[in-house]
């Protein structure tokens, strides 16, 4: 059982190492969990390709909310396109000579793109299930 | 801090696409990265990309730019089966020599010892399917074993990796098929939508013939 004196002892030492303190660590320490991004929300200042596609949608006749979801969704899908390029260009040379190298590359490659799949998955049927109501035939 | 390695996906500025879009759609596609984005391989050609993907669009017929955007997709995605179906048959032909060479008597722990007849071989043959194997079926008859019995033990050997490659194999192949069924979703609707725009002018005239009767 913790005394009194170890649980005020616990709480003063907690405060020797409560986070980042300088402005390098905190930029550091805001970025530690993303790895790919592809969870992220989009941002219009940055991907302003959303607004082109949802002209396009909008143009198809579909209404401004429904033609900026499926936007939304496209580039969901290209991110998991780039991502995928990218583990594959990590990897320098995919098809290497040596045998004795390739089956493990063979091995990481497909690590990498399986890592990925849950994010293609997710961005397909998001589309899918988007064509079929904004196109649906009532 | 992590450093992102620098890509070497080949990006350039599409230049060959012939499709009969409005200058206004081709003004917006211009806009979007991602689709003038050729995402190639070291090896890879851009001017075979470029074929195959003018060969996809002549085929599913595309004939605006949403339609191009769905075929862009599967034609990555195509090539991605193309990729896993190369890494397959690399898979099963290193599992092969392997085998062969550790029959040989100069099998190593992991592959074959450079140099080895089985792996020349097979590179050789790798290299060149079409060529001669005369080299592989000498090799063969002196382990006293067959080119079926060979791929049988190869694909014991690689089972674990063959099945990674066929789920993405079969990932990307549903992909493929889900995108053909957008293109296809979209064109009902327009064929339904000018049917229904027909049916109305039809009644409308019909209408108007009958008021004109009843005047």
């Amino acid at each position: 059982m913790t005394t009194a004196k170890q649980l005020h002892a616990n709480r003063k030492n907690a405060q020797h190492s409560s986070g980042p303190k300088t402005s390098e660590g905190k930029v550091q320490s805001s970025i530690n969990a993303r790895s790919h991004g592809l969870n992220q929300a989009f941002d219009l200042l940055v991907s302003p390709e959303i607004t082109v596609l949802q002209t396009l949608f909008e143009n198809d006749g579909l209404s401004e909310e429904v033609a900026f979801e499926l936007a939304q969704a496209h580039c969901g899908k290209a991110r998991v396109r780039r991502a995928r390029a990218q583990a594959w260009s990590d990897l320098e040379t995919p098809f290497e000579d040596d045998p004795d190298r390739s089956g493990q590359r063979a091995l990481a490659i497909l690590d990498r793109q399986r890592c990925l799949n849950r994010y293609d998955v997710k961005a397909v049927s998001t589309l899918s299930k988007l064509y079929k109501q904004a196109y649906s035939i009532q | 801090m992590s450093t992102k390695k620098t890509t070497s996906i080949t990006k350039q500025s599409k230049t060959m696409l012939a499709l009969e879009i409005n200058d206004n759609q081709t003004k917006l596609l211009a806009q979007i990265p991602w689709f003038n984005e050729r995402f190639l391989l070291p090896g890879e050609e851009v001017s075979n990309y470029d074929l195959q993907l003018q060969l996809l669009i002549d085929s599913v017929e595309a004939k605006d730019a949403l339609d191009l955007i769905l075929v862009k997709d599967i034609h990555d995605e195509l090539r991605e089966v193309q990729r896993m179906r190369a890494i397959r048959q690399s898979v099963l032909l290193r599992g092969m020599a392997d085998k062969l060479g550790s029959l040989l008597g100069v099998g190593q722990s992991y592959g074959l010892d450079k140099g080895s007849r089985a792996k020349l071989a097979f590179l050789a043959w790798e290299n060149d399917p079409e060529g001669d194997s005369q080299h592989i079926s000498k090799l063969l008859d002196e382990v006293k074993t067959t080119m079926n019995g060979l791929m049988t033990e190869a694909y014991t050997l690689t089972a674990d990796t063959l099945d990674r490659v066929e789920q993405q194999l079969a990932q990307h192949e549903k992909n493929v098929r889900e995108t053909l069924k957008m293109i296809d979703t979209r064109r009902n609707h327009a064929l339904v939508r000018q049917r229904l725009e027909f049916d109305l002018e039809q009644d409308r005239q019909q209408l108007l013939i009958d008021k004109n009767d009843n005047s």
